[in-house]
């Protein structure tokens, strides 16, 4: 069993370039990030592709987690859903989806650090269950699959405009329950 | 009327619809340039990220195949990638990437 802490310890000796830290690093988040990148492009060639991708980078930035205040597996989580998302949307529009903003990791600290405590790890999902199935549903497809507005529209069977509302109300009622 | 409690809140969402990914490129652009700026910004983005990444819970983890470990290394270091025995596993294709 690897905690968070064995994570953040791996990542840090990579930021030395410790070869070995980096392959056990590997063997004890590559299945997690992997399900995240087959979840999203739902091809297995093009999720180890972007896997390959994901710990391409992690090797180079893993000297800048430090100071982006996520927790270890945020910080992967994030990296791989992202290049993920990244792979997804060029694929569908080729010309339109160059992502030329920084990840978070590079734009600078973050005031304190926060890690998500065991205990509030299913808070989330609680809060979601509080939504309408419908609304938690389409916060589920943004974030796990990658959806895009126009995506979960047509899911839902909502005008742009309203999914566009539902999303903003579900996301501030999330906030609340989840600072209560 | 937008008062300081409205800002705040136009902020959390529009830190969320970041982390999601859902803005349009000009958007993503124009909030990337504030969070250069805004330390709390920031913050609230990561916060969300925080949030959002318990959800992968749900998603069940699956090994992937041993060339993918064996390419990311040879990419970063030069170590050769295992080699798909003669008359080979796995597409030639996937092997060159």
């Amino acid at each position: 069993m690897t905690t968070p802490s064995d994570i953040e310890a791996l990542i840090a000796r990579v930021a030395l370039g410790d070869r070995a830290a980096f392959s056990a690093l590997y063997d004890a988040t590559s299945a997690k990030l992997f399900g995240v990148c087959l979840r999203v492009l739902n091809d297995r060639h093009e999720a180890e592709d972007a896997l390959q991708e994901v710990f391409v980078r992690v090797w180079h930035k893993a000297g800048s987690y430090a100071v982006n205040g996520f927790s270890p597996m945020t910080w992967l989580i994030t990296l791989a859903r992202n290049l993920a998302i990244d792979r997804l949307r060029a694929r569908r529009a080729p010309m339109d989806t160059v992502d030329d903003v920084p990840d978070l990791a590079d734009v600078g600290p973050t005031p304190e650090a926060a890690a998500i405590a065991a205990s509030d790890r299913a808070r989330i999902a609680g809060c979601l269950g509080e939504l309408a199935p419908a609304r938690a549903d389409a916060v589920r497809g943004a974030y796990l699959d990658g959806a895009t507005y126009e995506e979960l529209a047509r899911r839902h069977g909502v005008p742009l405009n309203t999914m566009r509302t539902w999303l903003r109300r579900s996301l501030l009622k999330l906030k609340d329950c989840l600072s209560r | 009327m937008t008062d300081a409690t409205d800002r705040d809140e136009d902020d959390v969402a529009l830190a969320g619809e970041f982390a999601l990914r859902l803005m349009d490129a000009e958007a993503r652009r124009a909030f990337a340039r504030r969070m250069e700026r805004e330390p709390a910004l920031r913050a609230l983005v990561r916060d969300w990220e925080e949030r959002l990444a318990t959800l992968v819970d749900e998603v069940p983890p699956v090994t992937p195949s041993p060339r993918v470990k064996a390419r990311i290394k040879a990419q970063l270091f030069g170590t050769p990638p295992l080699r798909a025995g003669r008359g080979g596993a796995g597409p030639a294709s996937s092997a060159a990437r």
